[in-house]
């Protein structure tokens, strides 16, 4: 599905730059649930968004599909965005003063044709957020927030959904619900990214890669997750976090 | 390609942003709205007073379709004046003009006599005497609430006959003044018949306190003098009125014996060219009045662009995420532009629906003299339009020149 070789990406002056990524290569195929760890700065959120066609690399190609991605203009990388990935981000980035119901909407102005309530309601229902529908994003509890905004990205029917520390503003436990939600929807079929430094929450991929100034350190496949879907290190998740914080 | 309608999606969007924060939108649009506002109204007042001196000179001058004869040359301005000296325009004059000018139908000559001294049984005051030829009052158009005009027999008879204004009659007469007698200027006359009222005139005066007269009895028993002070010529096509001017105008300086380069002893104005030189009203105050509003069009204009620039900041977070769920480039622009432009559009209509609800309300309320002028109204309308255009793009095409990835970046 995914195919990113000697992807480099370069921030900065000239006289000063900043490498953020140095010659990944990576392959993702359908249907896998991938982790991206590595520390702050390792370029993980930068390899993230080179994947959502957010961020143009400054070398390397990018095959999305079979497609060539490194290349498209504006308006194509828009409707790529569009039609094939979702986006969940750490702070959940709702419109303020607008319903959850229009949240989950928005993507679909952007669409050749805008899809009927009832197209968003189907899809909050299946993240258990339909209840909220009318309720604003200050209303709602951050949990409750980041299932509008996994709803929003699923509204499209991306085959790609792009998540950058999804968990990393909310409790242990809401956390734990929302990381449950995204591993019922990759057993849906749906490809899934993340982004987190927190290995716990990582753990819950079926595949780790671990960047490190802005190159692959690690890329191994996670055994153990199993079908039963269940990580077994759920208790600890609470001390982790704690600790953490 | 996508062939989706961008514009009409960042009308829906710039509508909706709008009406959630309403007090930013209306701190946009306020400076702009009080631009069109004071436009509005310094012109209302300007086309005001326009239309209300040409009212008083309706009611002064009676018809429109005329030609006005008054001695005294260019440099003598407006009507004739008190203790006016300049003898220079006869009946003969005027005679000799409505038998060989064409497109005169009909003359009327008046001679004036400012602040003459009137007794009535004890009370007295001071009025103005027209001697006037009978026609006077059928060229003018003048209603009667009581008697009738003197007629060509009593002016011929130089009979002691007048008629009076509406004021006079209802202060010195209680009203029923036909058959009474009047003293003006130690001369007697029977009243004939009363004027209906006419109101102010350009000066503001009253033009129902005049008795008037015939022409001939003024000549011969009231003034002793030949010259008159106003020739009114009813054209019978008004249209080429200024054909007739200049012909009038030649046969005039023929008789005076005036040559180049003298210049005339007498003037031929028509009324419209009377309200055009009375109707300047284009005080310092409103011209700068009316420069306020333009400044505050153009403040307005900056505040819409400092705003929306301070909005293509503040809302990297809503920029990155709408590029991230498919946002195009295009799409970031036409929003905050169609932002920046509704801004305008609904500013300057709010200030033009005050300005005229104001016109209107004050014309009624407090009998000011104002009018809308919708040229101008519609066209600071338009300029407001053109300031939201320009104000919104350079900050538009900030919002969306930035990647969504460093959107997105500065937003967590």
């Amino acid at each position: 599905m995914i195919e990113l070789k000697n992807i480099r990406k370069v921030y900065g002056t000239a006289e000063r730059p900043v490498v953020a990524l140095d010659d990944v290569s990576v392959k993702i195929a359908a249907g896998e649930f991938v982790s991206i760890m590595g520390t702050s700065g390792s370029g993980k959120t930068t390899l993230l968004q080179v994947l959502g066609a957010l961020d143009a690399p400054t070398a390397g190609s990018y095959q999305l599909n079979g497609q060539r991605v490194d290349g498209l203009s504006d308006v194509e990388l828009s409707a790529l965005r569009n039609r094939t990935m979702g986006f969940v981000f750490q702070s959940f980035n709702l419109l303020s003063r607008t319903t959850a119901l229009e949240n989950v909407l928005m993507p679909s102005l952007y669409a050749d044709a805008a899809l009927p309530p009832a197209d968003a309601e189907e899809v909050m229902e299946r993240v258990g957020i339909l209840h909220r529908r009318t309720h604003f994003p200050s209303e709602m509890s951050g949990g409750e927030q980041q299932r509008v905004a996994i709803a929003r990205a699923l509204i499209m029917r991306p085959s790609l959904l792009l998540a950058d520390e999804p968990t990393g503003n909310l409790d242990a436990a809401t956390g734990e619900q929302i990381m449950s939600l995204l591993a019922e929807l990759h057993r849906g079929g749906l490809t899934i990214v993340l982004v987190t430094h927190d290995p716990l929450i990582g753990a819950r991929a079926g595949r780790h890669i671990t960047l490190r100034d802005g190159c692959i350190v690690r890329d191994e496949a996670h055994l153990s997750m199993g079908a039963t879907g269940r990580s077994p290190s759920t208790p600890a998740l609470h001390s982790t976090k704690e600790m953490i914080s | 390609m996508r062939s989706r309608d961008v514009w009409g999606t960042a009308y829906r969007v710039a509508a909706r942003t709008l009406r959630r924060s309403k007090w930013r939108s209306i701190a946009m649009g306020l400076t702009l709205t009080i631009g069109v506002l004071a436009i509005t109204l310094t012109v209302a007042t300007g086309e005001g007073a326009r239309k209300g001196v040409e009212k008083s000179f309706r009611s002064m001058l009676g018809a429109f379709d005329v030609l006005l004869i008054q001695p005294g040359g260019p440099a003598m301005r407006g009507m004739a004046r008190p203790g006016s000296s300049v003898a220079t325009l006869t009946p003969d004059d005027i005679r000799a003009i409505s038998t060989q000018v064409p497109n005169v139908r009909d003359v009327s000559m008046a001679q004036t006599g400012f602040r003459a001294t009137l007794d009535v049984a004890g009370k007295s005051g001071t009025t103005t005497i027209f001697g006037v030829t009978p026609n006077w009052f059928a060229l003018r158009g003048d209603a009667f609430v009581a008697g009738m005009p003197f007629t060509n027999d009593d002016d011929n008879s130089m009979a002691r006959v007048a008629v009076v204004g509406a004021d006079i009659a209802r202060i010195y007469y209680g009203g029923d003044a036909v058959g009474q007698h009047i003293r003006v200027s130690g001369s007697d006359f029977q009243i004939v018949g009363v004027l209906a009222p006419h109101g102010a005139g350009p000066g503001g005066a009253s033009l129902d306190n005049v008795v008037d007269v015939p022409l001939e009895t003024t000549r011969r028993r009231v003034f002793n003098r030949d010259n008159i002070e106003l020739a009114t010529l009813k054209l019978a096509r008004p249209a080429d009125w200024a054909a007739t001017q200049a012909a009038v105008t030649t046969l005039l300086r023929e008789r005076h014996g005036i040559r180049p380069p003298t210049l005339d002893d007498f003037q031929v104005t028509s009324p419209e060219a009377l309200i055009t030189r009375y109707a300047k009203v284009d005080s310092t105050l409103r011209r700068a009045f009316f420069w306020v509003g333009f400044l505050a069009l153009a403040i307005g204009g900056v505040v819409v662009a400092s705003l929306m620039f301070t909005a293509a900041s503040t809302r990297r977070s809503e920029i990155g995420t709408r590029r991230a769920v498919g946002a195009t480039h295009g799409d970031i622009l036409a929003q905050f532009w169609m932002e920046a432009v509704m801004i305008a559009c609904l500013a300057g209509l709010t200030g033009a629906v005050l300005g005229v609800a104001l016109t209107q309300a004050g014309a009624r309320m407090m009998r000011i003299p104002l009018a809308v002028s919708w040229p101008v109204t519609i066209g600071a309308m338009a300029v407001t339009f053109g300031v939201g255009v320009l104000a919104g793009y350079f900050p538009a095409r900030r919002a969306a020149s930035e990647s969504p990835a460093s959107a997105l970046r500065t937003s967590v």
